[in-house]
């Protein structure tokens, strides 16, 4: 075997001399991470942790349960509902049907309202905040503002609604995303007559990214390794556009590798897909709940509106 | 025996002078186990990618069951299918291999695409589902399975349309030892079940088990010999020459010695060893065995 020191490498070629002294490199100092590879790193991780995430916690709550074909339709037609509907009454009977599913479906008050409730709402008032003053909604004075303005009734009541109306679109979403594996979620868009290629091609992109997120990060940690001292903005924004290019090539020669696999297993450009759901006794009662919900929201909305 | 493949004069060239495969002849028998040996870039993946019909010779012609194999036939819908129905290739790359959402849309795959209802596509994706032990993992993605798991969801897939050739691109490729015991105990079991199989790989300590009968590619991406597993492994000066084994070499005191020799798996060399035994014991101390004079010559 080869000694260190001898020059013999044992490969042919002598190994270099300056390989072969004790190293030179100066000792390590503080090292800042370029702001672009900490934005490339975040990405990648962002979209581990939201694929890891998945269908969320407790397989055994209600919605979890359901058919997705069935929890599909039904929780797009509450998110329809909470569009349509203008009465506050309304607004409120389907935020409590969105509460109960949280509630029987396991999910967690504290961690849903961190998904839904804290930045599309609270967006939502800061946006919708002027519209309840006096110079943009004329009314009754509530709160009187410097400049001779007020917040008036009819603006606080507008604001209320609109931000009740998206807290329960939102809470619908969530409560989808959150129940459903993704993959089975691109299944069931089936159901709404969404085309299997188009459903197809969606589900290899979620797989795939998966695969880009991970070659991205070994490019980050690769060149981080190899990095003495700080960088100059140009050279980082120069690694940024190397990297979109490589994805880029990686993407495409995955692609031909991926649609070779295709065709060695009969894929000739018509996708089929195995069906396993079946619509079961839970699925139906709780799509006869929604149709009750629904319709209690209609009559609500009538009852108030109409003055019946 | 019903010849299965028939390679005549094959060439495959990815064009601008890049030669993968040259003058390659070559004939497959039903029922039997073949291993293609040669080198990384001898040409090993571009053969079993044009037995598996995915890719055409610039030269030369294939010939599957007795019908030559062009895309023109592979354009006919029909001819595909039956073609796809009985050749089943497993690739070295897993990631490219799995795109489905889940292992269980994995092995359903294959039988949906080949024709199958979904009564008989989903009874097979059962079955593979249990003979692999997979029921647990029926519902998970791919990527979030280990590279033995990863193995066999792509074997079950390709099994789960029952063919009857199996080439495998480098099957042992990064799998743990437990997983390359079972994977080999399983590649036995298809053969005595009647599969031909047909395997690249460029590593010859489990040849035995994989093949009886080698073919050898060489680094001109020529065919440089082909026959029994024994014949073929005995001939040190051609397994060195198509860069299969290497020279070692090492140094007792002043003797610098080389020799021949190929790594099995969780081979070592020891930075020492005992100067003072005979000298095959001296090499025992490495953890590898072979026999040669002990006289400062190369072996």
């Amino acid at each position: 075997m080869a000694e260190p020191g001898d020059g013999r490498g044992g490969v042919g070629a002598p190994v270099p001399a300056w390989m072969l002294g004790g190293s030179s490199a100066p000792p390590p100092g503080r090292q800042g991470r370029p702001v672009l590879e900490k934005l490339l790193n975040g990405v990648a991780h962002v979209v581990e942790s939201a694929m890891a995430a998945d269908a969320a916690g407790d397989r055994g709550g209600l919605l979890q349960r359901l058919d997705p074909r069935v929890k599909l339709v039904g929780l797009l037609a509450l998110l329809l509902a909470s569009v349509l509907v203008n009465h506050l009454a309304a607004l409120l009977a389907l935020f409590a049907v969105a509460l109960a599913f949280i509630v029987f479906s396991r999910l967690g008050l504290g961690r849903f309202a961190l998904r839904a409730w804290v930045f599309v709402p609270l967006f939502t008032l800061a946006i919708v905040v002027p519209a309840t003053t006096s110079w943009v909604t004329p009314g009754r004075a509530v709160v009187h503002l410097w400049g001779g303005g007020a917040t008036t009734a009819t603006g606080l009541a507008s604001a209320v609604r609109l931000v009740l109306r998206v807290t329960d679109a939102v809470s619908f979403s969530v409560l989808l995303a959150m129940t459903t594996p993704w993959n089975e979620l691109l299944a069931a868009l089936r159901v709404l007559r969404v085309p299997r290629t188009f459903v197809f091609v969606l589900a290899v992109s979620y797989r795939y990214v998966f695969v880009l997120m991970r070659l991205l990060q070994g490019m980050v940690a690769a060149r981080r390794s190899r990095t003495v001292g700080r960088l100059a903005p140009r050279e980082d924004r120069r690694f940024v556009a190397a990297a979109v290019g490589t994805l880029f090539g990686h993407s495409q020669a995955m692609s031909e590798q991926v649609h070779t696999a295709m065709q060695a297993r009969g894929f000739t450009g018509e996708v089929h897909a195995l069906s396993v759901w079946r619509v079961r006794a839970l699925d139906y009662a709780w799509a006869a709940m929604v149709t009750l919900a629904l319709a209690a929201a209609v009559v609500l909305e009538l009852t108030v509106t109409r003055g019946f | 025996m019903t010849v299965v493949f028939e390679l005549t004069d094959v060439s495959f060239s990815y064009g601008a002078g890049v030669t993968a495969l040259a003058g390659v002849d070559l004939t497959i028998h039903q029922g039997e186990r073949v291993a293609l040996l040669g080198a990384n870039g001898s040409g090993k993946s571009t053969l079993l990618h044009m037995l598996s019909g995915l890719a055409q010779p610039t030269g030369g012609e294939v010939r599957a069951f007795g019908a030559l194999l062009t895309a023109q036939l592979l354009r006919d819908e029909a001819q595909a299918q039956a073609f796809r129905r009985r050749v089943g290739i497993v690739f070295q790359n897993a990631d490219a291999q799995l795109f489905s959402p889940t292992v269980r849309d994995e092995i359903a795959f294959g039988p949906l695409h080949l024709g199958l209802g979904q009564g008989e596509a989903q009874q097979r994706v059962d079955d593979m589902l249990r003979l692999f032990g997979l029921e647990a993992l029926a519902g998970r993605a791919p990527y979030k399975l280990s590279g033995g798991e990863q193995k066999k969801v792509a074997l079950a897939a390709v099994l789960a349309i029952d063919p009857d050739v199996l080439l495998f691109d480098e099957p042992m490729g990064g799998l743990d030892p437990r997983t390359r015991q079972w994977l080999l105990e399983f590649l036995e079991a298809l053969h005595v079940a009647g599969k031909t199989l047909i395997v690249a790989t460029h590593e010859l300590a489990e040849l035995e088990r994989l093949a009886d009968r080698v073919v050898i590619l060489g680094e001109d991406h020529r065919l440089a010999a082909a026959g029994p597993v024994g014949e073929m492994l005995g001939d040190r000066a051609l397994l060195l020459n198509v860069n299969l084994i290497h020279e070692h070499t090492h140094v007792h005191g002043d003797l610098v010695h080389t020799h021949a020799h190929a790594h099995p798996p969780g081979h070592e060399h020891g930075t020492e060893h005992d100067h003072a035994l005979p000298h095959e014991h001296a090499h025992k101390a490495h953890g590898h065995q072979h026999a040669h004079p002990h006289d400062g010559t190369d072996a």
